[in-house]
């Protein structure tokens, strides 16, 4: 009897793990558990490769190729600027996503909304800067993954078509990223957008260009219509093209292949079908590994970026009323801003983009160099690094540091009190401004040591304007604080000049701080500098402690 | 670039578990701060309307209600008033309906339409666009925000000090207007009365 017993009980465990294993093949949609085991172990895949079957079963994993050739799965080859771009947009879908519970898009509400999201939502202000500087970060690596796609000559035949897709992605996320601006209502936003549909504008003939202005604000100017149709380009429209047209790109990815190093493939050859057997690198698990934990360290980088430095800003509440002291693009438009500056909106704002976007689609037509090695390639990477510094110099005229410029009274007082945003005023709060009146031309010294140094950046914005501008001599300033009410202080601004013609000018500014005001530059890093917030710190951790 | 990322299966499995924990670490001191985060943000918001009131107060009601709200004899009354804060919603028969924040809030809407029994020389107009006025309704929030943080300096005031004038609208005689204010002065908003 004992003898039967033992081969039962062998079964019994058999059939268990047969079982598990079972299960462990459905869920990887094709692994045994042995093959996961040896994958762990680093093992080469066996003959045939059984490693193969979920890039037959799974939806997901027959997108992507099995192997890739050796050569492009170098980082320095492609920096995974391709793949970083579709987990960017993978990442704003979800995290917009969380955002669209919070938003509605009425100016009555948005603004409102906004500053709910802020300071009624756990990890709402979190969730909305990681929406921020994800599109930001989108913009940027979706240009480096054309940069470098052009420095290699990856544009080349046969793949003409993926970089023209490209270009058509990389101008949806600038629409993308750009019509997410005015979603939160703020003068920011609002002034943003109506310059940008301004230059839609001057599209030729005039009738073409008001229908397309009054098409994209809704109304002659931005308001509940423009917002509406702004935030649905933003959140259905432009992400539906965006996918299509990934997928059509991704799609000749995989059938041309990436290129390969210039020196290991002459243009026209078709690498993705014929890689040699000892040069595959098999996607499981090598690839998957390695893209899984790039993109685990990307994400560990924006979060901690996101915790620690980077404030997505929210202005004061749209005004239509008020245009802003200095109105900037984002910066990815800083180029169009300082070619407007130097050309009328007809060029600058339709022509000369038109032209760029033509020029950059047709490239792979244009360049019939059969080579792709940098040698060879002199005339298209020197006129690439000048198109690069043409845009750097003109994103540069595009910031207000270049040729935009208020009268000085009022810069004086931008920089140090501006309208939007915090400045030295603002950044040192409250608490570091006494009342009392201050003349900047007596040397004083007060016992705070950081409004002593307001009063000095004070005196000196004075005399550097002074000396950039004629028509404003001997300035002199007084800053008079008071207390409004309770916890408000009233700060005026009185700046006194002399005119070329010695005639002497005077202009006032009032500003209000409040003493819980703080302005979103102060978050970040820097809240753990608050005393307030250090005190609330302590309290919330010792009123758990006595909780507990 | 290459010592970064290094080719090795095994190395590439740490930076991922490595990453993975600095996020999840990040998360945590989010989360950990996020109920001080969100009361900072909620005390910042309110300041901020309060010093968006401040300006759109000195643009607009300034010249008729005074700088500091002291009220210009008859033209319009005093807001910064112990007067004010205590007895006028009573002396217009609103105590208990609603709250004085309401009753400020309704007035800058709507205006004062009448004109009967009052000393004032013009009328107060809607100020709120629904209205036909020129403040945006966010715009009026703020400067109702702004009037009603006169409260803790105008409950400190005396009898002398408060620059009220007395209204001719209210049914009682001017020289019982401003008298035996209780000390707690504080009115509790009553629901009204369910039709």
């Amino acid at each position: 009897m004992a003898v039967q017993q033992q081969p039962v009980k062998k079964n019994l465990l058999r059939q268990l793990l047969t079982g598990l294993n079972g299960i462990f093949v459905y869920l990887t949609a094709g692994i045994s558990s042995d093959e996961f085991r040896s994958m762990l172990r680093g093992d080469p895949p066996g003959r045939p490769n059984t490693r193969l079957r979920p890039h037959a079963d799974a939806f997901l994993l027959h997108i992507k190729p099995s192997y890739y050739h050796e050569s492009v799965t170098r980082f320095t080859h492609t920096y995974r600027l391709g793949l970083l771009s579709t987990y960017l947009f993978l990442f704003e879908t979800i995290t917009g996503i969380i955002l669209m519970i919070w938003y509605a898009p009425s100016p009555e509400r948005a603004y409102v909304d906004m500053i709910r999201l802020l300071s009624n939502v756990p990890l709402g202000q979190f969730m909305r800067d990681l929406h921020r500087i994800g599109a930001e970060l989108m913009v940027a690596v979706v240009t480096l993954h054309m940069v470098r796609t052009y420095l290699t000559g990856s544009y080349k035949p046969p793949r003409e078509f993926t970089w023209l897709t490209g270009v058509i992605l990389l101008v949806l996320t600038l629409f993308l990223s750009f019509s997410g601006y005015l979603l939160p209502w703020d003068q920011l936003a609002f002034w943003a957008v109506t310059i940008g549909t301004s230059m839609a504008e001057a599209v030729p003939p005039t009738f073409v260009g008001e229908m397309i202005n009054l098409l994209a604000r809704g109304a002659p100017d931005i308001g509940a219509n423009g917002l509406l149709r702004f935030y649905l380009l933003h959140v259905l429209f432009l992400p539906l093209l965006l996918i299509l047209f990934f997928f059509v790109h991704y799609y000749k990815v995989v059938l041309y292949g990436i290129s390969l190093p210039a020196q290991e493939e002459e243009v026209g050859e078709d690498t993705a079908n014929r890689v040699p057997a000892d040069r595959r690198v098999y996607y499981l698990p090598e690839i998957l590994i390695d893209e899984g934990s790039f993109l685990l360290v990307v994400t560990a980088i924006i979060t901690a970026v996101t915790v620690f430095l980077f404030q997505a800003p929210l202005e004061h509440i749209a005004n239509p009323q008020q245009t802003p002291f200095h109105t900037v693009a984002p910066w990815y438009f800083y180029w169009l801003q300082g070619l407007l500056k130097i050309a009328d909106k007809m060029w600058a704002g339709v022509i000369i983009p038109g032209v760029l976007l033509v020029l950059l689609m047709a490239i792979p037509y244009l360049d019939r160099n059969p080579s792709r090695r940098g040698s060879d390639r002199r005339v298209a990477t020197i006129s690439g690094i000048i198109a690069g510094i043409l845009m750097i110099v003109l994103s540069w005229m595009g910031t207000p540091s270049y040729a935009v410029q208020g009268a000085p009274s009022l810069e004086v007082v931008q920089h140090l009190m501006p309208e939007e945003g915090s400045g030295i005023s603002r950044e040192i709060g409250y608490v570091h401004l006494p009342n009392g009146v201050y003349d900047s031309r007596e040397e004083i010294e007060t016992d705070d040591h950081e409004f002593n140094e307001l009063l000095h950046q004070f005196q000196h914005e004075l005399a550097a304007w002074e000396a950039k501008v004629s028509d404003f001599n001997e300035p002199y300033g007084i800053l008079t604080i008071s207390q409004d009410q309770a916890n408000l202080k009233r700060l005026t601004w009185d700046i006194y000049w002399f005119s070329d013609e010695g005639v002497e000018e005077f202009s006032t500014q009032d500003f209000w701080l409040h003493r819980d005001s703080y302005y979103w530059e102060q978050y970040g890093v820097k809240k753990y500098g608050i005393p307030e917030f250090l005190d609330m710190m302590n309290d919330s951790t010792s009123g758990a402690a006595a909780a507990n | 670039m290459r010592s970064l990322y290094v080719r090795s299966f095994g190395n590439k499995l740490i930076w991922g578990l490595v990453a993975s924990f600095i996020t999840v670490l990040c998360l945590g001191l989010t989360l950990q701060t996020e109920n001080t985060r969100m009361e900072l943000q909620t005390r910042n918001w309110e300041g901020r309307s309060i010093e968006n009131g401040a300006k759109i107060f000195a643009d607009n009601c300034a010249t008729c209600h005074g700088a500091q709200g002291q009220g210009l004899t008859g033209i319009a009354p005093a807001l910064n008033s112990h007067y004010f804060f205590t007895r006028r919603l009573d002396d217009v028969g609103q105590a208990g309906t609603m709250t004085l924040s309401t009753y400020v809030h309704l007035t800058v809407m709507s205006g004062r339409p009448s004109k009967s029994n009052s000393q004032w020389v013009n009328r107060m107009v809607p100020w709120s666009s629904t209205f036909g006025g020129p403040l945006r309704n966010d715009q009026v929030e703020d400067v109702v925000k702004y009037v009603m943080n006169w409260r803790e300096t105008a409950l400190q005031q005396t009898v002398e000090e408060d620059s009220f004038q007395p209204y001719l609208d209210v049914a009682k005689p001017p020289e019982l207007q401003n008298i035996g204010v209780p000390e707690d002065a504080e009115y509790e908003p009553v629901p009204a009365p369910q039709p």
